[in-house]
Order: structure tokens, then sequence, then C-alpha cells
């Protein structure tokens, strides 16, 4: 039987230890042992260089700090803006959540009017309000099976989509991209950003698989990933859903 | 104007009382909430009436259990010292507890004050006391919700320590890199630093990779890791180092049930057996030494106080129960998680173990934060795991992560803890590690069922 190695690669692990952002490494990583697919984790703090072709998923979290984002954002603008375009344009999965979202838009807006360049994976933006958009969060994913995933919001930027923006999904609770229209979260082609901060791949296995088969079809096409008991996740994530109703 | 803030004391002494009767509030409306949102100058004239003034503990962790054992190191030595002892760790605390000391007369009868606060509330709590001690325990990064992160925090403490004078003392944790690169050795006031020193504490940490030099932004290099990311440190950028303490422990022997160390101090060693477990009571017991060193306390007293001390409400607290024991660990943070786990493994067996978590935000709950704590350590490390509270299949999750065969799931805290009890064999322990809001349900529960006093 074939190895299977899935290489996962951290963004900023350092300046964004918070949120439960670690959860989603260790889902990843889990899920992948409990397959008997292996995993190589490199974490890529500030000044560890990278190939466009090294990595098959790559996890970006954090939190909603002004001041480490803006640290972060000029470190990307530098060092890593290139690479990171290169990397999504080869089908890459990028899965950035919470603060790491708007970073891969093409720009934030602080409260003063400043506006700090983001990435442009994503063609979305964001401006900073005094709005604490904070809860749980449920929304309708038509490229999900099932079609909804769940998690904990905790931002106070407003994400707007851009003419060419996918969103992930239609808000049914809680807040989403902006409070204002019903979206959440966006999607161009293999790089996702969404509000659901943390360990939304643990509450969500059907998401976590759905990126880990895509991250593997890279390398090894028409892999498919066997079934898991997932009842212990099912159970909470009928909880949060059934809470929204 | 005298009469004004007499007579706003008295409503708000009375407005407590009458929300406590009727239980409004389950507690939670203490005396003082008025005046701390409405005439907070109330609150620092009583400050200013104690005799012998103030001490002041701030940090993510630590800073009422250090408190705790400080106070009790006064009342050995004669003193009646006044300490916020619920540990919220704010201006309302503060206030509460001087609104209660005082009588209707305004007079306060306590000579020291001893306040933990918020390390985002430092400027005003040495505004509001101007202490003759400011105790700064740590900086835990996973536990700081400030903007800017740690980095924020000793930028804004710069401007306090800049404002404090040379008769002022700032006791700093030299274990703590975070905390100590955050300072300019010339500050006005004395600084003493205090800390742990022991070759057999050594623990793989992963929050250390991430810890940097505040000067040169090159990553610290450590020697050892006693806790979290404290220990001893170096940064190979510029060379800047650890601070040498002049108050620290050694000799360590952390059990499951106390801790036995010996604490050097400028006044001689003090051999000390702490009735409550783990490395963080120890950190808190040195702190509280070292400040009652700067305050001129005896040596043999300082002993005794930390000796005779009991645990803070929650925070290590056993009680025994129809022959059974629980032991009660708040978590707040998955350094306080991370800490409750290993106090909880120092016992040879497998342990029992109740979660009680409880965390709410609009719609839900959110414990996203233990995925930051280390529990893969549980791992066929225990007899029965039970969760509960809102939090509980959340809890579950993270659990079954960690490799945790988890034994029931139970909605009500209350439930869970009477089952949990029930199936611990007699002469054994459970551990409950509750979150704060479900700690402080339970020991409400407890305390009506005569079980805490």
């Amino acid at each position: 039987m074939q190895d299977v190695v899935l290489h996962v690669g951290v963004l900023y692990p350092d300046q964004m230890p918070i949120n439960g952002d670690y959860g989603n490494l260790t889902t990843v990583v889990n899920r992948c042992r409990w397959r008997n697919i292996e995993t190589q984790t490199t974490d890529l703090s500030s000044g560890v260089s990278f190939d466009a072709e090294t990595f098959d998923l790559m996890l970006f979290g954090g939190g909603e700090d002004w001041a480490i984002r803006a640290t972060v954002a000029e470190d990307l603008q530098q060092t890593r803006a290139r690479v990171l375009r290169e990397t999504a344009i080869r089908e890459v999965v990028i899965f950035a959540t919470g603060g790491a979202y708007p970073l891969c838009g093409r720009y934030l807006e602080t409260p003063e009017g400043k506006r700090i360049p983001g990435v442009g994976l994503l063609d979305v933006w964001t401006r900073e309000s005094d709005a604490p958009m904070v809860g749980s969060i449920v929304v309708e994913c038509g490229w999900l099976s099932p079609g909804v995933m769940t998690g904990i919001e905790r931002h106070s930027g407003k994400t707007y989509l851009g003419r060419t923006a996918t969103p992930l999904g239609r808000r049914i609770l809680g807040h989403g991209n902006n409070g204002e229209d019903p979206t959440e979260g966006c999607r161009n082609r293999n790089v996702f950003g969404t509000n659901l901060q943390g360990p939304v791949l643990a509450y969500n296995p059907h998401l976590a698989d759905y990126l880990v088969q895509l991250a593997l079809q890279r390398r090894y096409a028409g892999y498919t990933l066997s079934r898991l008991d997932d009842a212990a996740e099912w159970r909470l994530h009928r909880q949060v859903t059934e809470g929204a109703r | 104007m005298r009469f004004l803030r007499l007579a706003a004391l008295a409503i708000d002494k009375s407005l407590s009382r009458t929300a406590d009767a009727f239980e409004f509030t389950r507690g939670r409306v203490p005396p003082g909430s008025l005046i701390a949102s409405v005439w907070p100058r109330v609150a620092i004239d009583l400050a200013r009436q104690l005799k012998r003034g103030s001490i002041v503990f701030s940090g993510v962790n630590g800073k009422t259990a250090s408190g705790h054992f400080l106070a009790n190191i006064l009342r050995q030595a004669g003193h009646e010292p006044l300490h916020t002892a619920l540990g919220t760790g704010s201006l309302e605390e503060f206030a509460t507890a001087l609104v209660d000391a005082a009588n209707t007369n305004g007079n306060l009868r306590a000579d020291y004050g001893i306040f933990g606060f918020d390390e985002d509330l430092l400027r005003q709590a040495v505004e509001a006391c101007a202490p003759k001690i400011v105790a700064l325990t740590n900086l835990y990064p996973d536990g700081i919700f400030f903007p800017g992160g740690a980095e924020g925090v000793t930028q804004e403490w710069q401007h306090v320590f800049a404002a404090m004078t040379p008769g002022q003392t700032l006791l700093v944790n030299a274990d703590d890199p975070t905390l100590c690169g955050g300072f300019v050795r010339t500050v006005p006031p004395r600084i003493v630093y205090f800390g742990v020193e022991d070759e057999k504490l050594r623990i793989a940490s992963r929050l250390t990779q991430y810890i940097r030099c505040h000067r040169c932004h090159t990553p610290i290099s450590y020697r050892l890791v006693s806790l979290s990311h404290l220990g001893d440190y170096r940064c190979e950028g510029c060379g800047w180092e650890r601070p040498m303490p002049t108050v620290y422990a050694i000799h360590i022997d952390a059990g499951a049930e106390e801790s036995r160390f010996r604490i050097i101090t400028p006044s001689g060693p003090l051999d000390v057996r702490l009735k409550i477990p783990g490395l963080p009571a120890i950190y808190n017991a040195v702190a509280a030494a070292a400040a009652a060193i700067a305050l001129g306390i005896n040596p043999a007293v300082i002993r005794k106080g930390l000796e005779t001390a009991p645990p803070s409400p929650g925070r290590g607290e056993t009680l025994t129960i129809s022959d059974r024991q629980a032991h009660l660990l708040l978590i707040k943070n998955p350094t306080s998680l991370n800490e409750s786990v290993r106090t909880a493994l120092a016992a040879s067996r497998p342990g029992r173990y109740l979660f009680l978590t409880d965390e709410a935000v609009e719609n839900g709950f959110d414990l996203s934060w233990v995925w930051e704590a280390e529990l893969e350590r549980l791992s066929a490390r225990t007899a029965s795991v039970y969760v509960a509270g809102t939090g509980a299949l959340q809890m579950a999750v993270r659990l079954k992560h960690a490799g945790v065969e988890v034994s029931g799931v139970l909605a009500d805290a209350s439930e869970a803890f009477h089952h949990a009890m029930r199936h611990t064999p007699p002469g054994e322990r459970l551990h409950v590690l509750a979150t704060d809001a479900a700690m402080f349900e339970l020991r409400q529960e407890l305390a009506a069922l005569g079980e805490i006093g």
C-alpha cells in the first residue's frame, strides 16, 4: 500500500497562538493519523522561507489584535506575498481563520482610516468597526455534505466581498462577514477564508475531511478518505444547529 | 462633600445587602459596585486610609493566590490586611473590598490593603492606591487579551513604572522573559526579582518556541523550562539573560497533595511545607515571601504564614465529602489548565476527573482556548473522566483528540458533580477542573449544603 504523506505549513504560529487555532492543526494531524496518513508539519514563523511546492495544506489562524496583525501584515508583504500567491495558483489548500482571513484579502482598514494591505488571495476587504461580533455561528454551505458548518466568531472587522468573490456560505445564525449581508467567509479556488475561529475543523469533521481530501489530491489523484466515528463531533454540531432554530 | 460620600457608601452597602437577601444577583453585585461605577473617588479615599499602605499584585495568573498568602503572613504578624479574595482582578472588586470593610462613618479598620488587578488595570491601580509594592507575577501569552499582546502590556506598564518613585518597590518574576524583557533597568522604583531554581524542574512546553527577546526579537533560548514559558533563559542575539533573583525557591519536592521547598531570602533561608500542591502555588508563595521581606516581616512569621494558609476558594481547595475528596481547581486559560493537570498527575495512580466548563457567548458557548492546552498528557492516565456544563460537548471533542476516554457527558454541573463523587471509591480523590462561572455555582451549592464553611 502506498505511504500517504500530507505536508502541512502553519503560518505565523508564534504571532497568533490564540483563539484555539492550534485545534485546527490538531484536528488535521489526528484525522490523518487515525487513517494511517502521515503528516509533516512545519511552523512558518517570520523569517522561515518556503517555496510554493512545499506544502499541500497551509493553516493560517489568529486573533483580532490590530497591533499583532499589522506586524504580520508587514511581514507578509515584505517576504511572503509573492510565494503565497504562487502557492494559491498551484492549488495548494490555504485555510485562513479569524484574524488571518482579512490578511488574505485586499486590505484592512483601521479605525483611523489607515489601510493595511493584504496579500490579495481573496477579493474581499475589511473595515474595523466598533461593533463586536461574538458568538455562535451557523452557515449553510452548498459545497459541503452535510451542508452546514458551525463554530464561534469573534471579530469586529466587517468584511465585504468584491465582484469576483464567492462566499463560503449563507449565515443562518450569527453575524458572518459583516452582519449586513447574509454572507460568511470567502472561497477562491483552494483558498478559504472564514470568521469561524480556532477549532472550527474540530467541530466540523466534514469540513476538515473536505480540506484534507482536496489537499491530498495534488499528490495522490483519486485518493479517498476512509470513514471515521465522529459521533462526539456530530453531537456537538447538533447542539449548535438546533440552538439556531 | 463628605456627607455625600458617606451617603453613597451607605446606599451602596444597602443595595448589596438587598440584592443578596433576595438573591437577585446570586452574589455577583457585591458592595462597591455602585461606588466603583459612579463615584470611584470614594474607593480611592478609603484606600488612602490604610495606615500601612497597599500592595498590588498584577499579572495573568497568581495575583489572587499570592495576595492570599501575603494576607495570611500579615495576619500572623498581627496586622489586619484587607484582601481582594474573589480574584476578579477588577476595579469593582477593589471598591468592594474597601466598601465592605468600611463602617457607615467611612472608617476602615484594616491597616494593609492587598489588591489583585488584571494587567490592563495596573495604571489605574497604581494611581488609585499609590502602593508600597507592585508585584508582577507573570505574563502568560495565552491569557492576555490586551492590544498588542504581552508586548502591548509591557509598553503600557512603562508609563506606570515611570510614574513610580524610588520609595516604591517593584517585585518581578525573574523566570518570565516576557515580563523581565519589558523593563528598562533605570526605572525609579527599587526592583527585586524573585523566582524558582531547581534543575529537576524540566518540562517540555510548546509555548517557549514562540517567546522572543523584547530587545532584539531573537527567539529566546532556554536552559530549562519550569512552567509554561517560565524558566532559565538567555537571548543568543543580544546576550540579555534572566536576572538573578534575590528571593527564590530551591530543593523543590512537589507532591500530589503538598509541596516542600526552601526559599532563599536576604534574611536567611526558609524551609516551607505548603499544604497546596503544584508549582504555581510555589511561585505564588515565593512572590508573597518577597513582598513580606520587602515589608520587613520576620522570616519565621513568613514561614508560618505560608504554611498555615488555606487555599484560595476554588484554587487547590480540597473538600472531604462522605470519605471522598473533591479537589477543586479553577481553570481560566491554557496555562492554568496545563498546571492543574500536571498537579493532578503528580499522584501515582490514574486520576478521576470532572471538567465543568461554562463559558457563555451570544447564542452559545466558547471553549476555544482549551485547544491550546496540552491535555494529551492525560491520555492513558485516567481512571474516569466526566464532562459537564454548557461547554461539555466541546470539552468531550477536545478530550477525544487528546486520546482521553470520556466516561460520561452530563448537561447539569451539579448532577455531574454528585454522580462523579458517587463513582469515586471511598478514600480516593476527584479532581474537579472548573471554569470561573461553573466553579462559582458549584461552591455556592456546596456552601448551601454545608460542605464549605
